[in-house]
């Protein structure tokens, strides 16, 4: 074997360097034929004297001609079709290529490698490209909602450039569930910068023993993201163009003028004189219309690409313009991507590559998801009897008060001034003046890839050393421009705020792969290690006006840190943050038969110092796994007509999470805290005091899976089935934040103090079948989950999570779903007062914590997808819908506080108690008790919803016609996407959120998601 | 060959031997172990300066608590509901769960610990150690004073804490009183404390001094009714003549202006620093003015009083009618100490300030507190929302200490120097002097004197008196619009009850602890 393939080697060095001559020296003859498929000629098809680089590629009528040495063995080769051999004697050879058979060898990545999707024993989803193609999806995550079972997506904002959560198979921490990135064989935290256009295969490791290679991180499991690579056959120019109109997909319900005036009156929280006296009795503002209109967003992909049997590359550049639905460029998002991949075979024993993702982009945005000011809540609190603007010489009493008080009030473009409501005050403006008042721009790059050889020193045996970067940049700045919203929030001078940031980051990953079959045996074994350093370096400076504007003039070519005026408070932060990581792998695997299969990895991972102290540092990720193909064996041969393919499969595996971890939070050692001043003027001591009580015993946090899943294929592939069971049990959560009680005093270190139990079934079914020239699937796909926190230590009754307005809404406690909303139990209207009434459950005979409990959570007990398509002729139709049911809402849009704020319609208005409907089932105005009111489940709504997220019709244009004009294909399409939402959730959209992790299903006026009309083209050359 | 490839081979698996120190980043900004520090007088001032910030960041629920309890204000506020926990507190329907409650409690023991970290880590063998080590010992006693007085029997920590001990039960009251005394007559007898050089010595009255210690020994002497000791000690601090009431306009008494004035005991320290604006050093702030500041966003306000007074406060804090009234009976309603303290609705219309039309202030009676009115010079960036005011919290002053000594001596000592102490405040206030003083003199007097200073709840309970005076409070609240005052809110049950005498021990802690008793009336 040795010398065999030593022979190979210098052979190939020598045909490499050798001139033609040496070849010519040989014995040739003239070889001369057809390669056709079972729809005839195949152009670029790859004709190779075998053991040499010596062959020819077909041409358009699939014909090829070369001389070979005598005796040689032809290849015929095309991408996706099985390779024929044939001795070369002289003469014609025609050869006819069969398809691979479908699915069943397709492969799958797979950590550290590839796999047969037939051997695969772990829960693995695959993601293909034409789940991403023509949608308008803007990142890579999106494209995964509805398509694949366990995986949920939240897009909790739906801003430009905003990206969305992945939870993988629930929701296992209480810090961070975010599953681990691995593009190209390099580890991101974010893969929202990925053109989905450039995308070959997503898989999601939804199974422990699938994700364990990954150990430390893959807690939450696993994305790979492959980009697509040259493939062998003629080169290819593809441009794909879309273009799309957004609109606000839903119009919460909120109170008009004369609605707005009865509540306010009749709760006596204004009066009907001050109310009707400023008023001019007509205005009936929609806050929606002012906010929102209309905008588009356009997106460009040009691709090339080649390839041949030594080499091949994929070249691409995208646009995305994405202007959101705000009025006007104040949430924009713009991207410029390229990918440039490319490897070639250099010797026979040595492939080398490089991947490589570009990213620039830039973006600005508007206040969210947040009680004290997001522009959104304030479309929907504003009162309607204020417009929208007023002429100069039309102000209101307040608003020229505020202006003879030189108050900063802001004008649009057009001299008239953005109105100041004289009803509503507080932390929030009118959405115009939260749109102008702050510019807040970013954009940064970040350039991801990696370098790497594939050695083969021997057969079967692949040495991979592979070197992964990503270096970003970020740059932001915000202007905050002298304002006047109402009273509580006036902004008199202007500020200013900049910074940026540099992250580099690097993997160094060295693993073999060998794999050899013997007989009926198989075998498969890879080791491996992994070092991965990161830096993060910032500066922060910004620039507070100090009895005067921050900066010598207000006017954009000014807003920079360098022209700040003399008395401007400057403040400067900076720093530099590092964190490493170590590890080894490694797996083994057998196979019989390609009956039985069993697997088995282990990873060792380490941890920095920042995370956790040196004596804890390693953790040990083990996991076992097997399948076995029941359909193989002889007894089931009657029922192969039938069933083609069944296969049992079970795992169990450990992995880690690192997410909570950093910044020494184990450590007892000094830091600096407050600073005071012990003398006259403005000199301090440096306060220093331990950082922490300390917790040397610290450790990861880990999960547990077994996973017990079928894949069937039936009526001869025409259904596809695959059914999942799981249980995922997280421990050692990590928990900050706890206190062992009130008297302890100093900073308690964080603790491993918790479990999560996430439990479900996944089942994705496929049809596919064509009738005569008519092609059509249905893919259908539902998650069940059940989540719940198994353990809290029992110093810690209930964590808090989100807040709203000073009360924590959101709690982590045993026996309960992560984070479920936690509040009064809302026992109908007193029919006597239209105060609220609460269920006394501690029976104290008053309302007090004792009586708050369960009201919900905004974990779905199940999730789906649907997608139809169908084919005639050139004509296509996808559409595609996503659902989620049995996940609540937490209605945060109203704080009590501030009760001349305009209402949500259905929540606060109908059905009212007032002296006339004293059978009202919510509240009076204003009524006692409002405060726990908020707080209760009447607050909490059924956030189930479905979205028909994609109605696509295309055309691809006939073949025949196009060759006339050099174009090999041509499609256009238009598109309803996210047109369609069902749901009974009265505010803007079932999906927002204002985090998601503690802040799952709180809606506090998140950026909501908009219905889209799109139109586009792809073209191939 | 096969040696290249082996070659090829060692070297890609090379980086996987001994590079596990990569691992070892160091912590930036770690100023060393615990064992390594407070060594030196400049560690022990570094750590000392932790402790006042901690007892900067205890101030506002400190305050919020005992004024609110008291019958001197309203909580008020933007609106009913504004600040549920502070209308709990004041209108005696708070539980155990009261976040006020609870804050302050684990505040004072975040106090306590970082007194502690200093009286066990810091050995005091130089001059600059050894009053670090005495100013701790003032502040364990200070937290201990209000916790033993607010809560009760609660557990004395008088050592750094081993996780095993966190749960530690009830201690008594006499445990606790002797360990007040014991403290603060150990930072008194060290001799490290100083003396101001004179009245006027603002810097060295920065920081606790000798008689600061033996003003606050005198106090928890007279609440443990100790009248001779606390007679005799108060006499020292006031015969060492190092304070002196303040004889500027009483109304500015409480401002920037007169920031560690004679009259001075303790304060926190503030300074007009606009470096404090920025978000290195934001937990400084000051939301404590910002709440106590009138509801500016409910009046109007014209004149020369519009470019004196600061806009955007939130309006807590409101005097009560009877508060009033109680000053209008002993000084006439044109009293000087009356017009520096409060302002009518009809004083304040004449200087130009009234509530909007259609609006309404809430939890207010129409009289507007004077003496702490949030004024633009003292606000870091004057006609900004006050977000950093340089006022120093005021947590003691020498008013008091008279007042107290005047306590003492009514109720066992020398009746001269009672009648002396409280006719210096009288004088001050431009009040004809009594020719004789009873405990009831001095308790009106005190009232009025530091009224919304956060003295009157703790003495109105052991006074007994607590019943007579707050079992109305809460039973309604009133809103004002400008024009009169409607009580628009009530509470079914209200008023201070037996249980109030203590505050209950936090549920949070009930919950947590369970070596821990609950107060009486509060299980």
């Amino acid at each position: 074997m040795k010398n065999n393939s030593t022979r190979k080697l210098l052979l190939a060095t020598l045909l490499l360097f050798a001139p033609a001559t040496l070849l010519l020296a040989q014995t040739k003859v003239k070889v001369w034929g057809q390669v056709t498929d079972a729809n005839g000629p195949m152009a670029g098809a790859s004709v190779i004297e075998n053991g040499t680089t010596n062959g020819a590629t077909t041409d358009a009528e699939g014909r090829y001609a070369l001389s070979v040495g005598e005796g040689a063995t032809l290849v015929f080769s095309f991408i996706g079709y099985v390779s024929q051999e044939m001795a070369a004697t002289p003469g014609e050879h025609n050869v006819m290529l069969a398809e691979e058979s479908t699915k069943l060898d397709d492969v799958v990545v797979v950590g550290y490698g590839v796999q047969k999707k037939s051997s695969v024993t772990g829960a693995i989803s695959q993601v293909k490209p034409e789940d991403m193609q023509n949608r308008s999806i803007t990142n890579a995550q999106a494209a995964l909602q509805g398509k694949t079972a366990g995986v949920q997506i939240i897009q909790g904002s739906s801003a430009p450039g905003a990206s969305p959560t992945v939870r993988v198979r629930g929701f296992s921490s209480n810090v961070s569930s975010n599953p681990l990135y691995v593009v190209d064989g390099v580890r991101l935290s974010d893969i929202s910068g990925i053109d989905p256009n450039d995308i070959a295969s997503m898989e999601v490791l939804k199974d422990a023993a699938s994700a364990a290679i990954y150990g430390a991180e893959a807690g939450n499991g696993v994305v790979l993201v492959t980009t697509k690579k040259g493939a062998a056959g003629k080169g290819k120019l593809t441009y794909d163009f879309q273009y799309s109109w957004q609109t606000l997909a839903n119009v919460p319900k909120v109170l008009n003028a004369e609605q707005y005036i009865d509540y306010m009156t009749e709760g006596s929280i204004l009066s009907r004189d001050f109310l009707l006296s400023n008023w001019d009795g007509a205005t009936n503002t929609s806050w929606t219309d002012v906010a929102f209109e209309t905008s588009t967003m356009q997106k460009h992909n040009v691709a090339f690409t080649n390839g041949n049997e030594q080499g091949n590359y994929y070249l691409s550049l995208s646009y995305l313009d994405n202007d959101g639905i705000v009025k006007g460029d104040a949430d924009t998002y713009k991207r410029l991507t390229a990918t440039v991949n490319g490897e070639y075979q250099i010797k026979p024993w040595l492939k080398v590559g490089s991947t490589n993702q570009l990213e620039k982009y830039d973006m600005r945005t508007v206040a969210e998801g947040n009680e004290y000011g997001s522009l959104l809540a304030s479309v929907l609190l504003m009162d309607p009897l204020t417009p929208d603007v007023y002429a100069p010489n039309n102000l209101p009493m307040n608003m020229l008060t505020a202006l003879n008080n030189g108050q900063p009030l802001l004008k649009d473009g057009k001299g008239n001034y953005y109105s100041v409501s004289p009803f509503f005050t507080g932390e929030f403006g009118q959405p115009l003046i939260m749109r102008d008042n702050n510019v807040a721009k970013s954009g940064g790059f970040n350039v991801t890839g990696s370098l790497y050889g594939d050695f083969k020193p021997v057969k079967g045996l692949v040495i991979t050393s592979r070197l992964g970067y990503r270096l970003s940049g970020t740059r932001t700045s915000t202007v905050s421009l002298p304002s006047y919203n109402n009273s509580e929030r006036i902004n008199p001078y202007l500020g200013y705020s900049a910074g940026s940031s540099t992250s580099i980051y690097y993997q160094w990953e060295n693993f073999a792969n060998y794999a050899r079959t013997f007989g009926r045996h198989s075998i498969n074994a890879m080791i491996g290690m992994s070092f991965q350093k990161s830096s993060y370096n910032y500066v922060n400076g910004s620039l507070t006006g100090n009895e005067e504007d921050a900066l010598k003039k207000n006017d954009p070519i000014f807003w920079y840190l360098n022209y700040a005026a003399a008395s401007a408070t400057k403040a400067v932060s900076g720093e530099e943050t590092e964190s490493a990581k170590l590890s080894y792998f490694g797996r083994v695997g057998y196979e019989f038969a390609g009956r039985y299969m069993i697997q088995a990895s282990l990873r060792a991972d380490a941890a920095d110092l920042a995370q956790l102290p040196s004596t804890n540092r390693w953790g040990y990720f083990p996991a076992v796994s097997a399948g076995w193909v029941i359909s193989q064996e002889s007894f089931f041969e009657p029922a192969r007509k039938y069933v083609s393919n069944l296969k049992l499969r079970a795992s169990w595996g450990q992995n880690g999470s690192l997410a909570a971890l950093s910044g020494y939070l184990y450590s007892t050692d000094m830091a600096l805290d407050r600073i005071y001043p012990f003398f006259p003027g403005n000199n301090y001591i440096q306060g220093t005091a331990p950082s922490s009580m300390g917790n040397p015993e610290l450790r990861w946090e880990t999960s547990e899976q077994i996973d017990i899943g079928l894949d069937a294929r039936l009526f001869n592939d025409r259904l596809t089935l695959s059914v999942d069971w799981y249980d995922k049990k997280t421990k050692d959560l990590l928990v900050s934040g706890t206190t062992p009680s009130l008297i302890v005093g100093g900073t308690v270190s964080p603790i491993n103090a918790g479990n999560v139990s996430n439990r479900g079934w996944e089942v994705e079914l496929g049809w596919r079948d064509r009738v005569g020239d008519f092609s059509y699937s249905v893919r259908g796909n539902i998650a069940t989950l059940k989540n719940k926190v198994t353990y809290l230590d029992p110093s810690l009754v209930r964590l808090p999570g989100e807040y709203f307005h000073n009360t924590a809404i959101t709690y982590f406690e045993k026996g309960y779903p992560i984070y479920y909303f936690r509040g009064y139990k809302f026992a109908g209207v007193d029919p006597a007062t239209g105060d609220p009434t609460f269920e006394d459950l501690d029976g104290s005979g008053d309302l007090s914590d004792g009586d708050l409990t369960y009201i919900g959570n905004a974990i779905p007990d199940f999730t789906y997808g649907i997608t139809l398509t169908a084919a005639w002729k050139g004509l296509d139709l996808t559409v595609f819908g996503t659902g989620s049911h049995g996940n609540d809402i937490f209605n945060c849009i109203n704080k009590f506080d501030r009760q001349a704020s305009n209402k949500l319609k259905e929540v606060f208005y109908d059905n009212r108690w007032t002296p006339q409907n004293t059978s009202g089932t919510v509240p009076r105005a204003n009524a006692n008790n409002m405060d726990k009111y908020q707080f209760s489940d009447a607050m909490v709504y059924d956030g189930s919803f479905f979205k028909i997220k994609q109605i696509q019709i295309g055309y691809s244009f006939p073949k025949q016609w196009l060759r006339k004009i050099y174009v090999s294909n041509l499609r256009i399409y238009c598109s309803l996407d996210d047109y369609f939402t069902f749901s009974k959730y009265p505010g803007f959209d079932p999906e927002a959120a204002t985090n998601a992790t503690a802040g799952m299903g709180i809606d506090k006026g998140s950026y909501p998601g908009s219905k889209k009309v799109v139109f586009g083209l792809n073209i191939e050359f | 060959m096969k040696m290249k490839h082996i070659l090829l081979s060692a070297l890609m698996l090379i980086f996987a031997v001994g590079c596990e120190n990569y691992l070892d980043i160091p912590k930036h900004g770690n100023m060393g172990g615990q064992d390594d520090f407070y060594k030196t007088d400049e560690e022990a001032l570094q750590a000392l300066a932790s402790l006042y910030g901690t007892w900067d960041g205890i101030y506002s629920n400190w305050f919020y608590a005992k004024n609110l309890l008291s019958d001197d204000v309203f909580a008020g506020g933007g609106n009913r509901g504004d600040n549920t926990s502070m209308e709990q507190l004041n209108e005696y329907t708070f539980g155990t769960d009261n976040t006020v409650v609870k804050d302050l409690y684990a505040g004072m023991y975040a106090l306590i610990y970082k007194a502690n970290l200093i009286i066990e880590k810091v050995e005091p063998d130089t001059p600059g150690k050894a009053r670090t080590v005495a100013e701790a010992k003032f502040f364990r006693a200070w937290a201990n004073f209000d916790l033993v007085t607010l809560y009760g029997p609660v557990p004395k920590v008088d050592h750094l804490l081993a996780p095993g001990e966190y749960r530690m039960g009830n201690s008594t009251v006499e445990q606790l009183w002797e360990f007040i005394e014991q403290d603060l007559n150990e930072a008194i007898d060290s001799d490290a404390l100083p003396s101001k050089s004179s009245a006027n010595d603002a810097e060295t009255g920065m920081r606790v001094t000798k008689e600061v210690a033996q003003a606050m020994l005198g106090k928890a002497y007279v609440f443990q009714e100790k009248y001779a000791e606390a007679a005799a000690i108060l006499d020292q601090v006031i015969d060492s003549k190092k304070y002196e009431l303040f004889k500027g306009d009483y109304d500015m008494l409480l401002h920037s202006a007169n920031n560690n004035s004679c009259e001075a005991m303790l304060e926190i320290q503030k300074r007009k620093d606009p470096e404090q604006m920025s978000w290195a050093h934001y937990e400084n702030n000051t939301m404590f003015y910002l709440m106590y500041g009138w509801r500016s966003d409910r009046l109007e306000m014209t004149g020369n009083i519009a470019k004196v007074i600061e806009n955007g406060t939130w309006g807590f804090f409101n005097p009560r009618k009877s508060l009033y009234d109680a000053f209008v009976a002993m000084e006439g309603a044109n009293g000087y100490r009356l017009s520096s303290t409060i302002r009518t609705a009809d004083q304040m219309e004449a200087l130009g300030v009234k509530v909007q039309p259609g609006q309404y202030l809430s939890g207010h009676e129409g009289y507007f507190i004077w003496k702490t009115r949030l004024l633009q010079e003292d606000n870091v960036s004057p006609g900004t929302q006050p977000w950093f005011v340089w006022t120093n919290y005021r947590v003691m002053r020498y008013a008091e200490v008279l007042l107290l000594a005047a306590e003492a001596h009514v109720q066992g000592g020398d009746a001269t120097k009672a009648l002396n102490y409280i006719n210096q405040i009288r004088d001050r206030a431009r009040l004809a002097p009594l020719g004789a003083v009873t405990l009831d003199d001095v308790k009106k007097e005190k009232r009025l004197e530091l009224c919304l200073e956060s003295v009157r709840f703790q003495d109105l309970v052991r006074w007994g008196d607590a019943e007579s005076f707050l079992a109305e409070q809460g039973k309604q609240i009133p809103a004002f619009t400008g024009a009169e005052t409607k009580y628009m809110w009530s509470n079914p049950t209200y008023g201070f009850k037996a249980k109030h005498k203590l505050l209950p021990i936090p549920r949070k802690e009930m919950e947590l602890n369970p070596n821990m008793k609950q107060n009486e009336g509060w299980q």
